[in-house]
């Protein structure tokens, strides 16, 4: 959609004053992630909390950067809490393997948060991102067989 | 009010415009607020959102709200019905936009249901922000108040072949009969509606008030 010129240039404007605010917001944001994975990561391996309540905890999470990483121009960081999410989703009870393909996309989120990320590790995230949508795809149809 | 609804939306409408953020997200509300304020809105003032915010409207009287529902999505439709439901109904037809990473039919409905007139799904780019806010702004419904809802009509389209009781009567115009057992009745018409009235001669009661056309984004 175009609009009035005057209306385009400020929409320039603002997307340079986007693009400024984006190393600040994937600093912090990787400053975050301990703090919004860690301890319900910790707290699925122990049992010390009630799962559900924790996977919810998670689902606000990767909502959270969904949304943000997105609009501040992280658009592989927003994919992967996309994938994170949609994974939650299918979980029906929690074991060692959940864990890990939750740490792995926490992982892969801290990652894609990198300044500069080299084409090598930019590939094996997209690689990652397949593989996830491919692993929810897999999970959602064996539910619906059931 | 700068903005008259019906009328176009330019760069002038956007300076004289105040907009209210309510966000409970720092990353979110900096974002926003940074985009409002560079399509030239100056009057932007943020809340985190609690049960002091409709007060706070109160005082700050803005021409459009932009709501962040992430961190807690259904506190979102929870403050917009709030606002709706006010006794003096001042906040009935303030146009609210709500953004959200994810658009599930639950969240949409109870938007819907409170009163949001457009509903953007995260992340968004400044451009997608603007037509919204411009979409919301110069396609304003009308205003309709029945028993459990007050707010902006929530359809899209006359069901003309709906013939039960809580049909809507003619003081709408829209379905063209004189049912006495509306069970909403629209107060308000838009300015495009009302011009076009004086125009034609016609009394503005007896203007058919169509639905907006529903695009992708909206609340439906």
């Amino acid at each position: 959609m175009k609009f009035e010129p005057e209306l385009e240039r400020r929409i320039r404007r603002a997307e340079r004053a986007v693009a400024q605010l984006k190393p600040g917001f994937g600093r912090s944001m990787r400053e975050r992630l301990p703090e919004m994975f860690d301890s319900p990561i910790a707290a699925l391996t122990s049992g010390s909390d009630d799962p559900v309540r924790v996977l919810a905890r998670l689902r606000t999470v990767a909502r959270e950067i969904k949304g943000n990483a997105g609009a501040y121009g992280f658009e592989t960081t927003s994919a992967l809490a996309d994938c994170l999410h949609a994974y939650l989703d299918t979980v029906e009870s929690v074991d060692e393997q959940t864990v890990e393909i939750i740490r792995s996309h926490r992982d892969s989120i801290e990652l894609s948060l990198s300044e500069s990320l080299p084409n090598q590790e930019r590939r094996r995230i997209e690689e990652f991102i397949d593989l996830s949508r491919e692993l929810v795809r897999r999970v959602s149809t064996s539910s619906e067989e059931r | 009010m700068p903005h008259l609804p019906g009328e176009k939306v330019t760069s002038e409408t956007l300076d004289k415009l105040r907009v209210l953020l309510v966000s409970d997200n720092l990353a979110m509300r900096t974002l926003t607020v940074t985009i409002l304020r560079m399509l030239g809105i100056r009057e932007v003032r943020t809340d985190t959102g609690s049960d002091k915010t409709v007060d706070r409207m109160r005082q700050y009287r803005p021409d459009l709200i932009v709501v962040d529902c992430d961190t807690n999505p259904m506190a979102g439709p929870t403050l917009v019905g709030d606002m709706r439901r006010t006794e003096d109904g001042a906040f009935a037809d303030i146009p609210v936009v709500m953004i959200s990473a994810y658009a599930e039919r639950q969240l949409v409905e109870r938007a819907r249901d409170a009163g949001v007139n457009d509903f953007l799904v995260k992340p968004f780019a400044p451009r997608t922000l603007l037509q919204h806010v411009k979409y919301t702004l110069e396609h304003r419904r009308p205003t309709v108040r029945s028993k459990g809802y007050f707010g902006p009509d929530r359809r899209q389209k006359p069901l003309t072949e709906y013939r039960g009781p809580e049909r809507r009567g003619t003081k709408s115009g829209r379905t063209g009969t004189t049912d006495t057992t509306e069970s909403e009745t629209v107060e308000t018409k838009t300015a495009a509606q009302e011009k076009t009235a004086k125009e034609e001669g016609v009394a503005p009661q007896e203007i058919s008030v169509e639905a907006t056309s529903p695009r992708r984004e909206s609340v439906r």
